[in-house]
């Protein structure tokens, strides 16, 4: 390396690093301006989803695996943390690494096998992972209550202090968020990520030249299933209680819509795709009966009308500095 | 390729989209006196048939109709020895095929 070339990235360090601490200062103070206790709320619930969309992003749009069953991940952290809290401690962060290290095993142990397939395949492989870990909650009724759900999740404590409902649960989640953005987005700038991106072009190629390309894509399976399982932590906890819908397919699809939605193969993204996903739900479902069908119909005209998302629709406006890749 | 040998792919792909609707619409009125009406009816089946293509091998009929049958089977047998894990079951037998053999049970080569 060059001085030049440490300069160039600790500038792109700084880039990645410098906006989403500002958005994030943002957020924190919103709530003392201007928005209501419902809005916060709701902006919790979009931060969570946007963290597992981006984990979903990282199959999606930095390998290329289309899975169609990433509620398998969320639903099942949702459980296993959820579980833990209520029967043994609700230490926020006892509960996140027991359902992290659930995640992360079932996760390792089902990758191993699941990322040797691609295409279609693999999304219906998923699908079914996804749905046999659904029916499970829903027969399994002395851990998980069944169809009926798990309820009555007491609230989290963090360092001793109990994590509220509303204004503090919400800075968690947005310090998560923040945080994951930054890592994710070293991460995939990093060497490691940088060669999950040459296996999405041409896994063939990659391979011929040394890449040892099932266990980059059994790591990338592990990773995103693991940050997706943040998500499900923070869910359980706001929710106060999950059901097994959290593990349904139209959940994975649902999170699907929110990455092409907001774009593919960004982490932005993910971001934006979801806030829209949230804040256009709860608008259409209090105007509309047929909600989903305006849903519905603004979904297909937006991907028809900007094939790569709402960050793909704002880069293109974007000032040309921006684009260039150092 | 096609559109460069002359062929209108912008008709023939409306008309086959057509075709594809017809013959669901068509599966949808001969099951309407079997199962119960109602809005949410396709939901279930779209999952179930989207396993019994992928079982049956893509751009493959015959192995399509085998592959329908089989989801049926499971489905039905499992209902009746396992009850709420037949769907469970049905889902794990689908996958563990899937990864055994990527291009489902009769597929020509081709990656589903």
């Amino acid at each position: 390396l060059t001085t030049s070339d440490v300069s160039v990235r600790q500038r792109r360090v700084w880039r990645q690093s410098a906006l989403p601490l500002v958005l994030l200062v943002l957020v924190a103070v919103l709530p003392f301006i201007a928005i209501s206790k419902f809005t916060v709320t709701l902006l919790t619930e979009a931060m969570i989803f946007a963290i597992w969309a981006m984990s979903l992003d990282i199959l999606v749009g930095f390998v290329g695996l289309i899975s169609f069953g990433h509620a398998a991940a969320f639903g099942l952290a949702g459980y296993a943390a959820g579980y833990f809290a209520k029967e043994i401690t609700n230490d926020f962060l006892l509960a996140l690494a027991v359902a992290e290290l659930v995640v992360a095993l079932i996760a390792a142990a089902l990758g191993y096998i699941v990322v040797r397939v691609s295409g279609i395949a693999f999304a219906v492989i998923s699908l079914c992972i996804a749905q046999v870990f659904f029916t499970i909650a829903v027969v399994w009724r002395q851990i998980t209550d069944g169809m009926d759900g798990m309820v009555g999740v007491p609230l989290p404590k963090l360092v001793g202090l109990t994590v509220g409902p509303g204004y503090a649960l919400y800075l968690l989640t947005a310090i998560s968020l923040c945080a994951v953005y930054i890592v994710l987005a070293r991460f995939l700038d990093s060497p490691f990520g940088r060669t999950l991106q040459a296996i999405r072009t041409n896994e063939v190629r990659a391979a011929s030249i040394g890449i040892n390309v099932h266990l980059h894509k059994w790591i990338a399976f592990v990773i995103s299933w693991a940050v997706a399982g943040l998500a499900g932590t923070l869910m359980v906890f706001l929710k106060a209680g999950t059901t097994p819908m959290s593990l349904h397919w139209t959940e994975s699809g649902n999170v699907l819509i929110m990455v092409i939605f907001g774009g593919i193969g960004t982490l932005f993204g993910p971001i934006i795709g979801s806030a829209v996903f949230v804040f256009a739900r709860d608008e259409f479902t209090s105007r509309f009966q047929a909600w989903q069908f305006v849903f519905g119909l603004v979904f297909v005209i937006v991907v028809l009308v900007f094939p790569r998302g709402l960050a793909g629709a704002i880069s293109r406006i974007r000032i040309p500095t921006w684009r260039t890749h150092s | 390729m096609a559109e460069a040998l002359g062929i209108n792919t912008q008709s023939l792909l409306t008309v086959v989209f057509g075709v594809a609707a017809g013959l669901a619409a068509f599966a949808g009125a001969l099951g309407a006196p079997i199962f119960a009406v109602h809005p949410d009816m396709g939901t279930g089946i779209l999952l179930d048939s989207f396993l019994a293509v992928i079982l049956g091998g893509l751009g493959n009929l015959p192995g399509t109709a085998i592959g329908a049958l089989f989801v049926a089977l499971v489905k039905s047998i499992g209902g009746g020895y396992v009850a709420e894990w037949s769907t469970a079951v049905l889902f794990a037998i689908v996958g563990f095929t899937l990864i055994l053999r990527p291009t489902g049970l009769f597929g020509s080569g081709r990656e589903a």
